[in-house]
């Protein structure tokens, strides 16, 4: 069966691309403002911007969340069937996600670049990529190491957004009765499991290690969390109603 | 070239709302899908179009199932009762959007509706009134040029003049690209002249599905005293029976017999013949 999804993907991805466009700006008006404050005067003051990624991937998460049920309805009433609509949502997501880390090498690369050309070295700008496996505080990454950052980006936010698209589609199955206990139960789970879990003697520790040893571990862990969670994602959506709002 | 619809049913926890339905929309024809309330109208055009899923039979559109069928899919526009849109995209946004997807949208003709109905394409859809929000859906529905054209209670808050646009402008789209039309509607008085064939559910089950001539050729009303129709129905098929005073009317379905003097006999329309048979299917 022929999959149409150029128009869909199209559509999805234009429709979040404003949303970015905007989250990006924001990110850069930050950068902007604690540079000022480092740099205008403040001996003492020191800043730090090294949440890109942390912050790209919980904008993703939000529009993982909203894009999914409105996405789904209009591809739907546009004769897309839910599983290309699905497709292309998952590709359109992680175009976006691409984009977004893509800014953000951009924006983290030209920062440093400043910073160790300015005479006052009081900003701190890293990432990720930089703090998980470089640890070096002041480092201007070099090209090879911009793309491993932003393939460590792509893949946490990405999996982030496959996780927020998850929680859009559960609430969007159940019923009232168990949103209510779902809703309840999850930040009890969130306690709970770990509390449980370390009572088990279970030790996470040598996963933490094994990721830690290097940036394709990280992102293999990240792919394999989106590729799960996205067939989840699948699961929820294939016989589900596709009403409107 | 028809839209197949073959033993299907959907079940919504422990409601039936559509029994082993088997039933064909062929090519170019206008189709009307009357019945009650909750009949399972919406619930069997939901399923054409995907929206829904079975709990069980099929849909094929050209011979494909219409299931993950993007193909299938992109034959088929159901005008529905609800907006699917996104509430904050303007009326403008949507056409570009269904141009996107359908390379046949007649983007030209849409605006010259919007014209036409007075719709204000600058509008947000949430920002719509009930009667254009639905004017907004039958436009899109008019411009999509696809085979087969499907309208949820398309007349939903709309006046009776604009009401009349629409069936007039539907004919004329029909008369100059002819294309399969299913009409769900509880105004059947109104969109009686454009059915051809009439489909009515009920329940769940399809209990009538034949062309609208033949529904209403065979049906016929009797009045007169009451004494001389209780006489003349004694061997007939009665839907319904009534009286006011001494005066009886009965709606009859089968071959009219010689009539006995004293007793008028009419056509019944489609409405009256629909009214009739919910009546019947009450009484069982």
């Amino acid at each position: 069966m022929k999959m149409h999804l150029k128009s869909a993907f199209r559509y999805q991805f234009k429709s979040a691309l404003k949303s970015a466009i905007i989250f990006c700006l924001i990110m850069l008006a930050i950068l902007a403002v604690f540079s000022i404050l480092a740099v205008g005067g403040y001996e003492e003051s020191r800043a730090t911007f090294v949440g890109y990624g942390f912050s790209a991937a919980i904008f993703m998460f939000v529009i993982g969340i909203v894009s999914i049920r409105s996405d789904l309805r209009l591809c739907l009433q546009l004769g897309i069937s839910r599983r290309s609509a699905f497709v292309s949502e998952i590709f359109a997501l992680l175009a976006l996600s691409a984009a977004l880390a893509v800014v953000g090498e951009l924006i983290t690369g030209a920062a440093q670049a400043a910073v160790l050309t300015a005479p006052s070295k009081h900003v701190f700008v890293g990432d990720l990529y930089q703090m998980m496996y470089l640890q070096n505080g002041f480092l201007q990454l070099g090209f090879f190491q911009h793309i491993l950052s932003a393939l460590c980006n792509i893949g946490l936010i990405w999996a982030t957004c496959l996780f927020g698209m998850f929680f859009s589609l559960m609430f969007w199955r159940l019923n009232k009765a168990w949103t209510v206990i779902v809703a309840i139960s999850i930040p009890i789970l969130l306690n709970v499991v770990p509390w449980l879990l370390a009572k088990a003697g279970f030790d996470p520790a040598p996963f933490f290690t094994w990721m830690l040893r290097s940036p394709f571990f990280y992102i293999l862990t990240c792919l394999v969390i989106a590729v799960f969670i996205g067939v989840i994602n699948w699961l929820l959506l294939r016989r589900a109603n596709i009403k409107a709002v | 070239m028809s839209i197949e619809i073959k033993n299907l049913t959907k079940n919504f926890g422990d409601t039936c709302a559509l029994d082993d339905v088997t039933l064909s929309f062929g090519e170019n024809k206008i189709f009307g899908l009357l019945g009650n309330n909750g009949a399972g109208k919406s619930t069997l055009l939901g399923i054409v179009t995907d929206r829904l899923y079975p709990t069980s039979g099929t849909v094929e559109v050209d011979g494909e199932n219409v299931t993950n069928n993007d193909t299938a899919l992109s034959k088929v526009f159901l005008v529905a009762e609800q907006n699917m849109f996104p509430e904050d995209m303007s009326v403008k946004k949507a056409f570009n959007t269904a141009q996107l997807f359908y390379p046949d949208f007649d983007r030209a003709y849409a605006e010259k509706l919007s014209a036409k109905f007075g719709l204000n394409t600058k509008k947000k859809i949430k920002a719509l009134s009930t009667g254009y929000s639905s004017i907004f859906r039958l436009i899109l529905g008019l411009s999509v040029n696809t085979p087969y054209l499907l309208f949820d209670e398309p007349v939903l808050g709309l006046d009776a003049q604009h009401r009349d646009m629409f069936y007039r402008l539907l004919m004329e789209k029909y008369a100059e690209k002819p294309c399969t039309i299913i009409v769900s509607t509880h105004l059947i008085a109104e969109a009686a002249e454009l059915i051809e064939h009439t489909v009515i559910i009920r329940d769940g089950r399809i209990i009538r599905d034949c062309p609208s001539s033949d529904l209403t050729a065979n049906v016929y009303s009797v009045s007169g005293p009451g004494m001389l129709v209780d006489a003349y129905l004694s061997d007939k098929h009665v839907l319904t029976v009534n009286t006011l005073g001494g005066l009886k009317t009965a709606c009859v379905e089968g071959g009219t017999a010689a009539l006995p003097e004293g007793l008028v006999l009419s056509r019944v329309n489609l409405q009256d013949y629909f009214i009739s048979l919910m009546e019947e299917e009450d009484r069982k």
